[in-house]
């Protein structure tokens, strides 16, 4: 039992640094504009890519793919015409509720 | 705390929603497969507790009752959570004003959710509450996500069979939402959208690291064109 929470405290440990050595350190470098500006693509692609995952993680091409793509659109399209993003994701999980019940 | 300081507090609770729901989902998931694995309950808690993300938490639970794997799991925690320390990077800019104290206490919360969550409402409107917009984010975040571990855990409450697929699909539906009501930037959409459809073909070339490596090639890439596209236009 000790050998366990060992590890888990180490596990959390070296996940807080990760968090905090950037939070802590980076403003004594100073960042030029153009790396301040590379953190922000870097942020938004982060994003974009977790999107993905999110979609496509346990869907199979000839199952649920297809609705999963149909959600996503519906939710992008909800959430620019109303600049709304829990409309826009209200949107989608209906879409995928409903129509994952249509095709079964 | 102030009454504006209460409002974006509030502000950020509520944007929050659906990444507790989400959290929660995925959390009591966590519980009951760590109850299957025969772990104690508090380590399990302990776990969610101190390492607050669910992809290096599942790994560990399988690996953790069998002996000698100390350092396999604790070098896989590393590698698959980097993409706090690129996060918080992000974040730098946004908190430039707090203290150490609470530096090392918000640090603790920086999720892929909460950081996205934040980070999108700094690019809206940044200003002197950031940080307790963040709290208001991440704080009941952090509460949904142990809260679900221990109901997992204790209770194994299932998701309603039709529902997983809708439940599952909560954080990207938000996010992309987020990110579709939110982005005005021509360019930054252009980043976005490539490192949409990049991502599926960095991750088959480098399975495990599609969402970090993903994501600094394109933004090199798109930081190296606007540096070019500039030097071509410079009045642009």
């Amino acid at each position: 039992m000790g050998e366990r929470v060992a590890v888990i405290l180490g596990m959390g440990l070296g996940t807080y640094l990760l968090r905090v050595f950037p939070l802590l350190f980076a403003h004594q470098l100073s960042l030029g504009p153009r790396i301040l500006r590379w953190f922000q693509f870097v942020s938004y692609a982060v994003i974009a890519s977790f999107v993905w995952f999110g979609f496509t993680k346990g869907a199979s091409p000839a199952g649920t793919m297809g609705i999963r793509i149909i959600a996503l659109g519906l939710t992008i399209l909800v959430a620019v015409r109303t600049k709304n993003a829990l409309l826009g994701m209200a949107a989608g999980i209906a879409a995928v509720l409903i129509l994952a019940r249509v095709g079964s | 705390m102030s009454r504006d300081d209460l409002a974006s507090f509030r502000e950020g609770a509520l944007a929050a929603i659906p990444v507790c729901v989400g959290f929660f989902a995925i959390t009591v998931a966590f519980g009951i497969a760590a109850q299957a694995t025969g772990l104690p309950a508090g380590e399990v808690l302990l776990m969610s507790a101190v390492v607050f993300a669910a992809p290096a938490q599942f790994p560990a639970i399988e690996l953790l009752p069998l002996s000698g794997q100390a350092m396999q799991i604790l070098l896989s925690t590393l590698f698959i959570n980097f993409r706090f320390a690129v996060m918080s990077f992000a974040l730098v800019p946004h908190l430039k004003r707090l203290r150490t104290g609470g530096l090392m206490v918000g640090a603790q919360l920086v999720t892929m959710s909460t950081f996205a969550v934040s980070f999108l409402r700094f690019q809206r409107r940044s200003d002197h509450d950031n940080f307790i917009y963040f709290l208001g984010v991440a704080i009941p975040s952090y509460i949904c996500y142990l809260m679900g571990t221990v109901v997992g855990y204790h209770f194994g409450v299932r998701i309603p069979a039709g529902f997983d697929e809708g439940i599952s699909l909560i954080f990207p539906a938000y996010l992309s939402a987020l990110l579709a009501a939110e982005l005005r930037e021509r360019r930054s959409i252009v980043v976005v959208g490539v490192a949409f459809l990049a991502t599926p073909v960095v991750e088959t070339l480098v399975p495990g690291w599609g969402l970090i490596l993903n994501a600094i090639v394109v933004a090199t890439a798109a930081i190296g064109v606007e540096a070019w596209w500039e030097s071509v236009l410079p009045s642009s």
